[in-house]
């Protein structure tokens, strides 16, 4: 019996679009119809206008490192092998805030205010998460 | 004359009664099912209260607990089940919520005596630090590993270690100092093994800046607490615990927050959702932090009860770390005694109710850590979640 794989993101119809774009290789948020304020995780309703008119604005998928952790215990058997493995919080220069890994540099070198930008890996051929690496100022 | 929503319950109920069953390990308690632990916890509080069981007529409880009161009130055999009530959220956010709707129900008399409960048995469900799949949050955690409460709150107490200069022998400094709390109570899974601050920093990392003694306790237990009000106190041979404020909130745009997809606004994110519920707390108890003699604050991991002291007041924004160092929470001359039982982190943990009991026992004075003259204690619920909630207990 093989193990489990890692788990997937759930789609949802509100959650969906977000999904088939990173499939795409693109990160595109909701951004009201009405304002134009960005959010995110996704919803059905603007937060600041209430609106429920919504487009898949592409952002830069450029942003800073605002917290991170490193995990060394696994709570999952897919993620037992990538133990130590980090998990960062990074503010997009769009403003939401997205959760992620950063690749391409070892776990010392992540650091507040790390400037970074989206990379994607394919994880399944219908599935694509955002990851990021970090870039020159 | 019209109650201002500010003071609106304060002071008008109070607590007669606690039980807890015996605390043990995940696991450590096979013998009993959760239901009966439900119901042995409830019949101690009755006891204690000096009412018959089936003179229990409301219930309210929080976390997704899952002894029902229907049938509790099948088990203990009461006439007429009149308040049934649970509040949304995981986390521990709900505790004193739970406390405050019985204190609303016994108040308004849609009920007599209410019974706050909560049984946990993490052996025989499912332990709390492990990963359960959740449908909110879900899609933007788990596939990068993000899958453990700990994970979560690594995230946001890292984050004030960058803003504030916070350290990991800080957080230690918690740990050490409610294991020594708990060595003087019988009930603490941890009793018979103290703590230094170099087994603190020695121990496995689980979650950076997470070592294992930062984390809480899976326990296997229950719990419960009985409220009513003043008038039918009288009549009973134990003196109440009153009940100066409760209240419930949420800071704007929090969300699930690190339970969920970490959203919250930047400027709450290295806190414990807990700036609004303290504002209302104290409104309604007419008190502010320098009037709180003792506190329970909800400890699921260190670096909370740092965030929290700031929430709450005790020192100012990013000062939580430096006060903590200062050795302020220790009993018995620490100046704000927190976690006298040992807490989640070493007494037990059972979703924060277990701190509402400690808190009444130093109330009543009957503390194995008892803070001398107390006559007021804080209870904090919940940890990073979306719902929190507190009272302020009075002797």
């Amino acid at each position: 019996m093989s193990a489990p794989a890692k788990p997937l993101p759930q789609m949802t119809p509100l959650e969906r679009p977000y999904w088939e774009y990173t499939r795409r290789h693109e990160l595109r948020l909701q951004k009201c119809g009405a304002c134009g304020a960005l959010r995110f995780p996704a919803s059905a309703v603007c937060p600041e206008c209430f609106s429920d008119t919504a487009e898949w604005a592409r952002v830069s998928g450029r942003g800073r490192v605002l917290s991170w952790v490193v995990f060394h215990r696994s709570y999952f058997p897919a993620f037992e092998a990538d133990v130590p493995y980090n998990v960062v919080m990074i503010a997009l220069d769009e403003g939401p805030v997205v959760i992620s890994t950063i690749v391409g540099i070892a776990n010392e070198g992540i650091r507040k205010g790390l400037r970074v930008e989206a990379t994607f890996e394919d994880v399944t051929p219908e599935i694509s998460i955002p990851r990021f690496r970090p870039v020159e100022e | 004359m019209a109650v201002t929503v500010e003071r609106s319950i304060a002071d008008k109920t109070c607590i007669v009664g606690v039980g807890e069953t015996e605390y043990a390990r995940h696991g450590g308690i096979a013998d009993k099912s959760e239901f009966r632990l439900c119901l042995e916890a409830i019949l101690k509080a009755a006891a204690d209260a000096g009412i018959r069981p089936d003179e229990i007529d409301g219930f309210a409880s929080f976390g997704y607990e899952r002894p029902e009161p229907v049938l509790i009130q099948a088990a203990l055999g009461i006439p007429e089940m009149r308040f049934s009530n649970m509040v949304w959220g995981a986390g521990g956010g709900g505790c004193a919520a739970a406390v405050m709707n019985a204190a609303i129900a016994v108040h308004a008399g849609l009920c007599r005596y209410a019974c706050v409960y909560r049984s946990l048995c993490q052996g025989q469900y499912e332990r709390y630090g492990h990963y359960r799949p959740r449908p909110r949050g879900g899609p933007h955690m788990a596939p990068f590993g993000l899958m453990s409460p700990a994970q979560m709150v690594a995230l946001t107490t890292r984050r004030h270690m960058h803003l504030y200069g916070t350290t990991t022998e800080q957080f230690g400094i918690v740990a050490v100092t409610l294991r020594a709390h708990a060595q003087r109570n019988p009930r603490a899974v941890m009793r018979g093994k103290p703590l230094t601050l170099v087994e603190h920093a020695r121990a496995r990392m689980i979650a950076d800046p997470f070592r294992l003694y930062d984390c809480c306790l899976e326990t296997d237990g229950a719990c419960a607490v009985i409220v009513t009000t003043p008038e039918r106190a009288r009549d009973l041979r134990i003196r109440p615990v009153r009940i100066l404020a409760a209240a419930q909130a949420s800071n704007p745009g929090w969300g699930l927050g690190p339970m969920g997809s970490h959203n919250m606004p930047i400027e709450d994110y290295a806190s414990v959702n807990s700036r609004v519920l303290a504002g209302h707390l104290f409104a309604m108890a007419g008190l502010g932090p320098a009037d709180i003699d003792v506190a329970q604050i909800y400890d699921a991991f260190t670096g909370i009860v740092v965030m929290a002291l700031e929430d709450f007041g005790f020192c100012g924004r990013g000062e939580g770390g430096p006060f903590v160092a200062e050795g302020r929470l220790a009993w018995p001359d620490g100046g704000l005694p927190v976690n006298t039982a040992g807490g989640l982190l070493s007494e037990a943990y059972l979703h924060g109710l277990n701190l509402v009991i400690e808190g009444v026992r130093q109330m009543r004075g009957t503390s194995t850590a008892q803070v001398a003259d107390a006559r007021t204690c804080l209870v904090t619920s919940g940890g990073a979640s979306g719902h929190k909630s507190a009272l302020i207990l009075g002797h």
